[in-house]
């Protein structure tokens, strides 16, 4: 659907996951997907589509984290996948280190780190507004629907037990949440349209966007 | 849009929002929108120790479709109207 830029934030960020910071690179947010490339390295780059960006926040307590950063959780299909497992960013640069193609289809955590930290919350709202426009595709509802889960005092309980008040079908089926669903493929950065001058031209995009 | 609509009304109160991954995130509920999406602030992991990388962080949006649970407080819960809102939906009237 919507193809061109949205905004891009930042220019020369660097990112990194467990492992070391990587290099400078400049930061594009699409109105799909969040977008790092190097500056340096033509080979090297990042990208995760906003469907599959599951959490973002913004990091700024430096005795936990020594720059403050745009926080991400990245959800990656694996079915169980371990939280445990999720510091595999350094492993995998470390395994991959001559490849081109890198795997990093398995890493659940990244950090965007702006060289002007003073732009994080703005880099945080583009977030919000672009999960906005990236909603689940409808259908395919398995089991994966939101539960509700209430803390109920002790009269409300027994007030619950006496009426039976919470048909499970009933209120679970009030709204269902997409299960994991993910683009078939992602396309190539072309989406970017870095040098071309209608990369300035996102204004009709953005008021299709609106009728979200 | 029944827990849309039951959601906004928790706005300002303190969930805690459980993520399929299991990471548990306690904080005051800041927002929510149509597709659930939830914007928690002066957030606490409640596992500290198992998610450090949390840590750092003070305020998070959560993408509504990787919420597993969301913990309501005792006090948000008017069961006689949430009971009534939950028919209603499931007749879809």
């Amino acid at each position: 659907m919507m193809e061109t830029g949205l905004v891009a934030v930042t220019e020369r960020a660097a990112d990194g996951g467990e492992g070391p910071l990587q290099q400078n690179g400049t930061l594009y947010i699409t109105t799909r997907r969040l977008i790092w490339l190097s500056n340096d390295d033509l080979q090297k780059g990042y990208a995760v589509t906003f469907l599959s960006l599951s959490m973002h926040a913004i990091s700024r307590d430096t005795n936990a984290y020594p720059l403050p950063c745009i926080y991400t959780q990245i959800e990656t299909g694996g079915s169980d996948s371990e939280y445990e497992e999720a510091d595999d960013m350094e492993e995998v640069l470390e395994n991959d280190e001559n490849h081109v193609e890198d795997d990093f289809s398995s890493v659940q955590e990244m950090r965007v780190v702006p060289r002007d930290p003073s732009i994080l919350d703005q880099i945080f709202q583009v977030l919000c507004d672009c999960a906005l426009l990236n909603p689940d595709p409808e259908g395919g509802m398995k089991s994966n629907f939101i539960h509700v889960i209430t803390l109920l005092s002790p009269e409300q309980n027994k007030k619950v037990k006496r009426s039976g008040i919470f048909n499970v079908n009933e209120v679970f089926a009030g709204r269902h949440i997409g299960e994991d669903d993910k683009p078939s493929e992602v396309p190539d950065i072309g989406e970017l349209q870095i040098h071309d001058p209608r990369f300035e031209d996102a204004e009709e995009e953005l008021e299709e966007g609106n009728g979200y | 849009m029944l827990f849309f609509s039951y959601f906004k009304e928790l706005v300002g109160k303190e969930v805690t929002v459980e993520l399929k991954n299991d990471l548990a995130i306690t904080g005051t509920l800041h927002s929510v929108d149509q597709y659930l999406n939830i914007k928690l602030e002066n957030t606490r992991v409640v596992d500290e120790a198992k998610y450090p990388h949390m840590l750092s962080v003070k305020n998070c949006f959560i993408r509504g479709s990787v919420v597993r649970y969301v913990q309501l407080p005792p006090d948000g819960v008017d069961v006689d109207i949430l009971h009534d809102a939950t028919r209603r939906e499931a007749r879809g009237t």
